[in-house]
């Protein structure tokens, strides 16, 4: 199984979501045989449930698979599948490195969009060739001609070198794999060098401890060689390599330009980070490979069990999430209002919602997610500084404080040009400093914004999204700490403070936001049998209130034999609702209310 | 021992637009067909003689059928006399005098009558085909058939109309001297031709004007004895009692449910089906669990609540017992006295919240 390097393509699918990238690869393991056509279930390289729920990729994936092509030679394909999601930029960049090429998926009936750029950009950026492909030619709204106009206007591609698939009927797809043969190239690493490779995806096996997926950019290793992670310098002994065919199949050594996974005993996924670099302990290469990142949370969130019995269940749940995912960090805290929990770190809304969503369906956990926040800097008049992660802890004593920081980010936005006005609005509402602009081509800018990360964490991506129909999109890097106005702003109802509703806010928008908080509670918290003012609280001082009426009605006018099951079944239904909210002293809350008070819009 | 018997008459010569009864157009079925199918339901039964208390005739419009037609089935159903209590559901329009004069002499000796509003503008955009004048016709001949014990229903809380319609609506009713009424704000169903406009008056005025319907009954002696419902002392619907009373019951006709040996059913909505004898039901099997919270649920519609004495003999805790922690909560809301439980008067109408901490 070792194949010469002019006989490998290492390779992955860029595309905008839902353009057919996943049923493409699904056809791609189909024709070349890796996978029988009664065992594919759709969205084979989408292992999470939850993946294949929301038709995204969050995990990337990687597979081998030979191809036997016209020339009679016997070709060996990697074909590396991608997250994406902004929050998984980083994730995107470092699977990107391990290939030499990528193929652009259009859909036909679309377009040209916004991640098909991003995503196309990144490619380039990563040096990698790239072959465009329309999907969906079989479809009567297919606009190819339109596709390729588009494609030539914003990456320079030309038009004839555009493939014509249908993924879903298999149309095209053999034309696509000669030309994976001809067109995008082979690996060139020396297998005569030190041996060096890239660290593209991790995940945690019990029985093989961290399980790595690398591509050898140089060099050889074998089963019992000593490795070295470059960024940590800690050292491991390989006690298994293979590839993945999707079934993972052993083998003894992987060389230059092959992809594979690698096994060591390393206990801690903490200890493997994406993008390192490995190398051999006795004979190590010179300089890692480029763009290695330590990835860090960047929003923190409680999370709490709805029945205070199941902390245990959580913790565990936790432990056992984190093994696969070295981005969830996670510390047990305590709420007045919402029990014990955890305090949880990120690295972006996506990613909290996907780690809540798990919690609660593969792991059965009812849970109250608290509104995310960034890590503030408080810097007391004493000198000494304090990292608040969660906002109950933020002094309320400002007498106290000298001064208080946020992280920032530097923030960049692709889109087309008519959309130019709609983004630089935001992005001043979301208190961006302009930075720069330019012309990509003759539609297309990019904006340059220095950000607070919190303002970017929250709702930001979504907005965009929403301000350019779709098109824009968004990347960005963490700056530095900051000085800037913050403080912490309490939520009332009923008159006592709801510590799992306190937030962090810039001062200087306070009001305004104030104001839609409490607008926006008073929508999703059901009217109860007494009033409940709601009153948000900055500095000891009530600066916004708002008010829920009592509940006026809700028995319903008839109730004779034919409506008794169905009235029974609503009670049960508003039971078990019930069951989910939590207790303020007399006052019911929804869960939604924790997560509303993020998708609030001052602007309204 | 089942006490009562619901018959339902699914025809209709006109669709009202609130309406999610199961109907259908009667001028294209087999009516003497389905009369005949209910007699074969209700033999199916086995009810034993003289067990029967009350028996309603609902729809639909049971009125929509013919002359012959409901003697047909009225001789069938003189079987089980004598009925203590037996209604049959009429549109003003199509009460004849020919039809209520045949109704009292097979022992009907209740009616009740869809008025609905006393405004004419407000009948013609629900659908209805009557005037309030119709209304006045029909009360006089169910008088002179000699049946006294008269229900007039009203909707409020319809498109358009405002608590002063409410309070004109009972001067309307008061002028016709009945012993029960009904008032039932508009609920929009889906599948109604209202649901599909989907405009409705927000639960702070529905609330008004019910506040207002209530006090103004009560100053005229009517007692409000379930949430919707208000009568003159003894003219309490005894049919209607067994539904909120959790007792069991037999329910005959398309689209007609039934509480039968501890299972609730429904029967067939088909009415081909129905007719062709193939009454295929769903059903349900409420458990001891289910029981409770479907007694609380419709006993605390009354008034008078429960008794706890009653409530100890069906599930054998002491309810104060079982529901120590929800009673402590609901204090003030939730009334003790004389060994019954009932919720507070003016929180009648926000009783699902109530409701909700005891079951």
């Amino acid at each position: 199984m070792n194949f010469d390097q002019d006989h490998i393509r290492n390779f992955c699918v860029v595309a905008h979501i839902d353009h057919g990238k996943s049923t493409l690869c699904d056809r791609i393991l189909e024709k070349t045989g890796a996978v029988e056509v009664r065992n594919l279930q759709p969205q084979l390289l989408d292992d999470m449930n939850i993946e294949r729920e929301r038709g995204i990729t969050i995990k990337l994936n990687a597979v081998n698979v030979t191809y036997k092509a016209k020339n009679g030679v016997t070709y060996l394909f990697n074909l590396i599948d991608t997250p994406g999601h902004v929050d998984f930029t980083y994730e995107v960049s470092r699977s990107l490195s391990a290939c030499e090429g990528a193929i652009l998926l259009v859909d036909a009936t679309q377009g040209v969009q916004a991640q098909t750029l991003a995503n196309g950009y990144l490619a380039i950026d990563n040096g990698l060739k790239l072959l465009p492909v329309i999907n969906k030619v079989d479809l009567p709204s297919a606009d190819v001609e339109n596709c390729q106009l588009e494609l030539i206007d914003t990456l320079n591609i030309d038009p004839d070198l555009c493939l014509k698939v249908s993924a879903k009927t298999g149309q095209g797809v053999e034309d696509l794999l000669e030309k994976i043969v001809s067109y995008l190239p082979a690996p060139k690493g020396d297998p005569d060098k030190n041996f060096k490779a890239l660290i593209f995806d991790s995940k945690f096996d019990s029985y093989r401890g961290v399980v790595v997926m690398i591509r050898v950019f140089d060099g050889s290793i074998r089963v019992g060689d000593k490795i070295r992670l470059m960024s940590n310098n800690t050292v491991f002994q390989v006690t298994e390599l293979g590839i993945r065919t999707p079934d993972e199949k052993k083998v003894d050594s992987l060389s230059a330009g092959e992809v594979g996974y690698l096994a060591a005993s390393i206990k801690n996924i903490k200890d493997v980070s994406v993008g390192d670099t490995i190398t051999k302990d006795d004979a190590p290469a010179m300089e890692p490979l480029k763009g290695f990142r330590k990835t860090t949370p960047m929003v923190y969130a409680g999370l709490y069990p709805s029945e205070n019995q199941d902390f245990e269940n959580l913790h565990n749940a936790l432990d056992k999430l984190s093994l696969n995912d070295a981005a969830l960090v996670y510390e047990p805290e305590t709420s007045i209002a919402l029990g014990s929990g955890f305090r949880c770190g990120f690295l972006g809304l996506l990613h909290m919602e996907v780690i809540q969503e798990r919690l609660e369906d593969e792991y059965d956990l009812d849970l109250v997610c608290t509104a995310p926040s960034v890590v503030y800097e408080v810097c007391y008049t004493d000198g000494h500084v304090e990292r608040i992660q969660n906002p109950a802890d933020f002094p309320k004593d400002r007498t106290k404080i000298k001064s208080t920081s946020e992280p920032f980010a530097d923030v960049k936005v692709m889109a087309p040009k008519e959309f130019l006005g709609n983004i630089m609005t935001l992005c001043q509402n979301k208190r961006g400093e302009f930075k720069n602009m330019t012309y990509i081509d003759e539609t297309r800018v990019e904006l340059f914004y220095k950000m607070p990360l919190s303002e970017i964490v929250f709702d930001f991506f979504d907005r965009l999204k929403s301000v350019s129909q779709g098109y824009a999109s968004l990347d960005y890097e963490p700056l530095d700490y900051e000085v800037s106005d913050v403080d912490r702003m309490d939520i009332l109802l009923n008159g006592e403070r709801v510590d799992a509703l306190t937030t962090i806010i810039y001062r200087p928008f306070a009001y305004s936001r104030a104001r839609a908080v409490v607008d926006k509670l008073k929508d999703v918290i059901p009217r109860q049998q007494f009033e409940i003012p709601i009153q948000a609280m900055i500095g000891g001082k009530i600066i916004a209130r708002s008010d829920i009426k009592a509940v006026r009605k809700d028995v319903l006018a008839k109730c004779y034999g034919g409506d008794i099951s169905r009235k029974k079944k609503l009670l049960e239904k508003q039971k078990r609702g019930k069951k989910r909210m939590k207790e303020f002293g007399k006052v019911q809350v929804p869960q939604e209310a924790f997560i509303a008070m993020l998708t609030v819009d001052e602007g309204k | 021992m089942i006490e009562s018997l619901y018959i339902h008459i699914p025809f209709c010569d006109h669709i009202c637009a609130y309406c999610d009864f199961p109907k259908v157009f009667s001028k294209y079925f087999d009516k003497s067909l389905y009369i005949q199918r209910v007699k074969e339901e209700i033999d199916s039964f086995h009810v034993p003689k003289g067990s029967l208390k009350t028996i309603y005739l609902g729809g639909g419009t049971p009125t929509s059928l013919s002359l012959e037609e409901l003697r047909d089935l009225l001789s069938y159903l003189s079987g089980f006399s004598p009925i203590e209590e037996f209604t049959i559901e009429a549109n003003p329009e199509s009460l004849t005098q020919e039809k209520v004069d045949l109704f009292a002499s097979f022992g009907v000796n209740r009616i009740s009558l869809g008025v609905q509003s006393y405004r004419e503008d407000i009948l013609s955009s629900m659908g209805r085909k009557h005037t309030p004048k119709d209304v006045i016709q029909a009360v006089k001949r169910i008088r002179k058939a000699g049946i006294d014990n008269i229900n007039l229903d009203f909707i409020y809380g319809y498109p358009k109309t405002t608590k002063e319609d409410s309070l004109r609506d009972i001067d309307f009713a008061l002028s016709l001297s009945p012993s029960h009424l009904s008032f039932y704000s508009l609920q929009i169903e889906d599948n109604t031709l209202l649901g599909e406009l989907g405009t409705l008056v927000d639960d702070d005025s529905l609330a008004q004007t019910y506040e207002a319907i209530c006090s103004r009954l009560e100053k005229e002696g009517f007692f409000r004895y379930e949430v919707s419902n208000f009568s003159r002392p003894g003219k309490e619907s005894k049919h209607n009692l067994t539904y909120w009373h959790d007792k069991e019951y037999y329910g005959c006709g398309m689209g007609a449910s039934g509480f039968v040996s501890s299972i609730r059913y429904q029967n067939t909505r088909s009415i081909t089906d129905y007719l062709k004898g193939r009454n295929v039901r769903s059903t349900e099997k409420v458990s001891l669990e289910e029981r409770k919270t479907e007694y609380l649920m419709l006993n605390l519609r009354l008034a008078d609540g429960f008794s706890l004495r009653e409530y100890q003999g069906l599930f054998h805790e002491d309810f104060i017992v079982s529901h120590k922690k929800a009673i402590d909560k609901l204090q003030g809301s939730l009334c003790l006295e004389d060994g019954r439980v009932f919720i507070r008067k003016d929180l009648l109408y926000v009783m699902d919240t109530i409701l909700l901490e005891l079951i």
